[in-house]
């Protein structure tokens, strides 16, 4: 077996297959063909550097692509929001507030896996256990939207009396991001095929820039501190009720603590 | 030098190397160590996979070209490449100036 054909089946051993493969392997005949003598190094050796680099270039691709279809999703469910006209009766409140609790939980985790994911993503060198994680935290976040996604097809279901212009909205805002999210979806599973399992990567300390990442706690809490804030400001002056922003801050409180109990060591939160 | 005492700007070489005109993977190669006095005699094997990933990124675009009744692949940089560059460089200016402060 020559050195092109090794090289080959080692592409096709680290997951490089089909036109990329034959690419990398005509480019490097025209090396050779250059310089006879050149040292590319062995089959082996060459194959797990491009995998290392198609798999980076891939996994910020990922994170891109995940946050762009995340931002999809919010746009579309801010704007369902915003054209909500809650009626004083509602036919299936049970459906309806489970569904919204289901709304308010999946886009949160979204929306923090996905900033997450980017921020990771974004640095100039990532090690293949950070690689991993930033292709765990797309997943999550692309998760959570799905169930973002599904929750308000539901909601724009069950949630009656409600105008049909805006039946019409909430059941596109559930439907429109959708594919959207499997196109990023796949696009981590294609950069998972080049990652190699093994190592662990550092937490939250990693995303934060400079001094802040030896505070990595204090900021999560300080975070945690300023959703909650927010929640209960909302909730009073939307609701007119003194009493409904602290008692959502409370169930925010409670959804972030099982979120972080759950999703933490996933996410990489700690180090 | 060695690639281990070039990793890390290995990015900035290639794209540095690309600047004034589109050249195929040899000819990038050949460049460095033309362009650095042959201090820069990088392994190869190396150079490939980071073309790979810099178009994957954007900074590069490549197309085949026909040579010697061979086809052979040409690099070349983008818009996005230029800005990349120009901010490494600046960077390596700012590294380089604050080396030579301390070191002199």
């Amino acid at each position: 077996m020559n050195y092109l054909d090794e090289l080959r089946r080692e592409l096709a051993r680290v997951g490089i297959g089909g036109a990329r493969a034959a690419r990398i392997v005509e480019e490097l005949a025209d090396h050779l063909a250059c310089d006879p003598d050149a040292d590319l190094g062995s089959p082996r050796l060459v194959a797990e550097r491009f995998a290392d680099e198609l798999g980076l270039a891939g996994t910020r691709r990922a994170a891109k692509l995940g946050f762009g279809a995340l931002a999809l999703v919010a746009a579309l469910l801010a704007a369902a929001a915003a054209d909500a006209r809650y009626p004083q009766h509602v036919h299936d409140a049970r459906a309806v507030a489970l569904t919204g609790l289901l709304l308010f939980a999946s886009a949160q985790v979204a929306f923090v896996a996905g900033v997450l994911a980017l921020v990771r993503g974004l640095r100039r060198s990532l090690s293949g256990a950070e690689r991993r994680l930033v292709l765990r935290r797309t997943s999550v976040a692309l998760g959570a939207g799905a169930v973002t996604c599904c929750a308000l097809l539901v909601h724009g279901s069950v949630f009656r009396p409600m105008p049909s212009a805006w039946i019409a909205l909430t059941l596109a805002a559930g439907a429109v991001p959708l594919p959207f999210l499997g196109y990023a979806a796949s696009s981590v599973r294609a950069a998972a095929r080049l990652t190699p399992p093994g190592g662990r990567a550092p937490g939250l300390s990693r995303d934060l820039p400079g001094p802040l990442g030896r505070h990595a706690r204090a900021v999560l809490a300080t975070l945690v501190v300023a959703a909650v804030g927010l929640v209960v400001v909302q909730g009073a002056f939307f609701e007119r009720s003194a009493s409904e922003g602290p008692s959502r801050g409370l169930v925010e409180l409670a959804g972030l603590a099982l979120g972080t109990a759950v999703l933490g060591r996933v996410l990489g939160l700690f180090s | 030098m060695t690639g281990e005492a070039l990793k890390g700007h290995l990015d900035a070489l290639v794209l540095a190397a690309l600047r004034d005109a589109p050249l195929h993977g040899y000819a990038i190669i050949e460049e460095l160590r033309r362009r650095s006095g042959g201090t820069f005699a990088l392994p190869e094997g190396t150079v490939y996979p980071v073309l790979h990933r810099l178009e994957a990124d954007g900074l590069l675009s490549s197309s085949w070209s026909a040579a010697s009744g061979r086809r052979r692949r040409v690099y070349r940089l983008t818009r996005r490449g230029r800005a990349a560059l120009a901010r490494r460089r600046d960077d390596w200016r700012r590294f380089a100036r604050a080396v030579e402060a301390v070191l002199a």
